[in-house]
């Protein structure tokens, strides 16, 4: 797989499904972002143009036609899974799909295709990515993100939002965000992005959001654990205090308490040099903390 | 979700899966027909409910404790004997405490002797994103495959009639069930598929009980499914939010917190644990709820007679705080019961939001950041209480 690049104002997007009510709404708002929108598909076949973009019905023919080099995904649950096969058939290398709620076995098989084709497959259910004050690929609410020099990446969006305001509070923002979704299945997980975050020269320091359910948190520990270039990385993960759910147990398989799987993802964590925020009230504070210490080093 | 036994058994008898005679039945008298319709000299009759190990459960009420969610019976008056007394009782099982789940029908089947007993599992794991195979053999050794590209392919197959030590026609008739595992898992867009337990007979592999767990999104493409959705007894609320598209969970405590997000649900439960406070249940309205759900949501916490207070917690992004608003309010009629509801905003259109709920004159407590939300809250139901 192709190694992850941050979209930039200057980076050619499509726009898949630009004609539906969520996708003409998200590409008014990353155009007056600065976004540099060059093409939309859609289903509608009287629309050739859309607030001056060309607008193509077949990924193919847009790609042909415009060279674009991310695809936005707008659609809905039952469509998602051919809109997101289209953009990597047409080896398109980053496709971010935001489509929520998509059945499991289409994103599977999303995930698998993405593999195949060597696409970045961010998604299915991701709010997107965001370079701060200079391009918005997806439905992340960029308004509220203040510039600077602390990169995101995060599993469920309302909890990046929340920690956006604390670095804001703190008088801090954001160079890039990058949102999964909180969906069980992902076609990239933690660590390109953190690769990614580690060549961004905007970056200084990275806040992951975490989530209690899935893995990635522990493959981001592995890979922290064993880089010789390093970032701070500051991690919080939201759940600890949950009490067990009660479902019976599928053969072979053992249920945590969701205590113990936080416990679990902090000893890795900690242990590999990431630091560990407890309370989510914290967030921005000790991202806040370490930034101070970061100055002072310098 | 999780369907009962009689109705895994009418999706597997549709994929062809060797099954033994049986049928559903709602009273003793049916009971007792079907087991003379299936014939024999022994039956077995078994509790349909989707909790647990039934063979280790016991019934609730006096003088029923000895009976279990699966009982033998040798002649059709003992099948009803026992259908009576399971229909219309509640069955306890060790792995869920409470009050346990009312038995509302039996499933009467043929008893059957067989030699050795296999399990068959087909699962997503939700750790690695693998598709898990996993199959135990008798006496219990357990076998475990990651099929690669999410497909059974011969080369898996092989592994397992090796690792099983089966041969010709013994071979032939489990990978036959192993094909019709897949076919279930990719037909029903599934979790996951259980064979468990499988019994060799003399007549060939049977399979006496499964289970299919369901995605809830993938459910829009089987209505046939979804019409097996049933509401069992305090299970109601999560019913409710299910139809006004938000979510439920239930806790335990006496503060309900109404959220958008789960990320931002479980921190700020966190929170209200950390500083002592107990969460009764959490309701997630989504990223772009609409005012109705909203609404719906907050009417279904202050509905329940164990909340005290309810911690609404946005943050909006796509989400309009105005909107959240909007909703809260047009529920006004319960605000006004006289429990605390302290409301915490920010964000997109949170101004707006603030400006309606301070304009409305309801009792509704309006804090600025998430910690000083979740203190006052506490504060006031320690004082309420």
């Amino acid at each position: 797989m192709n190694s992850l690049k941050f979209p930039t104002r200057n980076t050619p997007i499509l726009c898949q499904g630009i004609t539906s009510e969520m996708g003409s709404a998200h590409t008014e708002l990353a155009l007056a972002y600065g976004s540099h929108i060059v093409a939309g598909t859609s289903r509608d076949k009287n629309i050739n143009l859309y607030q001056d973009i060309p607008v193509f019905r077949t990924v193919q023919e847009a790609v042909r036609k415009t060279k674009p080099c991310v695809s936005v995904i707008f659609s809905s649950p039952a469509r998602a899974l051919g809109d997101v096969e289209e953009a990597v058939r047409a080896r398109i290398p980053l496709v971010i799909c935001t489509v929520e709620h998509v059945p499991l076995h289409d994103a599977l098989r999303m995930v698998a295709l993405a593999c195949k084709y060597g696409v970045t497959l961010i998604g299915p259910s991701s709010p997107g990515i965001v370079r701060v004050g200079d391009c918005l690929a997806g439905n992340i609410p960029a308004h509220l993100f203040p510039k600077g020099n602390i990169g995101m990446i995060g599993r469920s969006s309302s909890l990046i939002y929340e920690a956006v305001q604390q670095l804001a509070e703190q008088n801090m923002g954001v160079s890039t965000c990058v949102a999964l979704g909180a969906a069980p299945i992902v076609g990239t997980s933690f660590v390109p992005i953190w690769e990614a975050m580690l060549s961004d020269k905007q970056t200084k320091a990275v806040l992951v959001i975490g989530q209690l359910s899935g893995d990635l948190e522990m493959e981001l520990a592995i890979v922290y654990k064993r880089s010789r270039r390093k970032k701070p990385l500051i991690v919080y993960i939201p759940g600890q205090t949950i009490p067990p759910l009660s479902r019976t147990p599928l053969l072979g398989t053992k249920t945590l308490n969701p205590a113990d799987i936080i416990a679990n993802k902090k000893d890795a964590l900690v242990s590999a040099g990431a630091i560990w925020v407890e309370s989510p009230s914290e967030m921005g504070q000790t991202v806040a903390k370490v930034m101070r210490l970061l100055e002072k080093k310098d | 979700m999780v369907i009962k036994e009689y109705q895994v058994k009418q999706l597997f008898r549709k994929y062809g899966v060797p099954l033994l005679k049986g049928g559903v039945a709602y009273t003793p008298e049916e009971a007792q027909a079907t087991a003379e319709k299936i014939g024999g000299s022994a039956w077995v009759v078994k509790a349909q409910v989707t909790v647990g190990s039934r063979t280790a459960g016991y019934f609730a009420g006096q003088g029923q404790s000895d009976l279990a969610g699966i009982c033998w019976a040798n002649s059709p008056q003992m099948v009803a004997g026992l259908a009576e007394r399971m229909l219309g009782n509640n069955l306890i099982v060790p792995e869920k405490e409470g009050a346990g789940q009312e038995v509302r029908r039996v499933y009467v089947e043929e008893a059957c002797l067989g030699q050795s007993e296999y399990k068959l599992s087909l699962r997503i794991d939700f750790l690695t994103q693998q598709l898990v195979l996993t199959v135990i053999s008798a006496g219990n050794i357990v076998h475990r495959y990651e099929l690669p590209e999410y497909k059974l392919n011969r080369l898996i197959v092989q592994r397992v009639l090796r690792d099983l030590k089966l041969k010709d026609k013994r071979a032939f008739n489990m990978t036959d069930l192993l094909k019709k595992l897949m076919q279930l898992f990719e037909g029903y867009g599934a979790i996951a598929v259980e064979f468990d337990p499988i019994l060799e007979t003399a007549l060939g592999f049977v399979v006496l009980d499964g289970r299919i767990v369901f995605y809830e999104d993938s459910l829009f493409r089987f209505p046939e499914i979804e019409a097996m959705r049933e509401i069992e007894v305090g299970q109601e609320r999560e019913a409710i939010a299910k139809r006004h598209q938000f979510r439920y969970t239930k806790l335990g405590g006496n503060i309900a917190c109404l959220v958008n997000g789960i990320g931002l649900g479980q921190a700020t439960i966190d929170l209200i644990h950390q500083h002592g406070g107990q969460v009764a249940c959490l309701l997630d309205v989504g990223t772009e709820p609409s005012r109705d759900a909203v609404a719906r949501a907050l009417k279904l916490a202050l509905s329940d007679p164990d909340i005290d207070g309810v911690l609404v917690n946005i943050f909006g992004g796509i989400t309009r705080c105005d909107v959240i608003v909007q909703g809260l309010l047009s529920a006004a009629h319960e605000i006004l019961a006289g429990l605390p509801v302290v409301v915490r905003m920010d964000g997109t259109n949170a101004h707006i939001g603030r400006r309606l709920l301070f304009e409305s004159r309801l009792p509704f407590t309006v804090v600025q950041k998430m910690d000083e939300a979740v203190l006052e809250i506490i504060k006031q139901v320690k004082e309420l209480t």
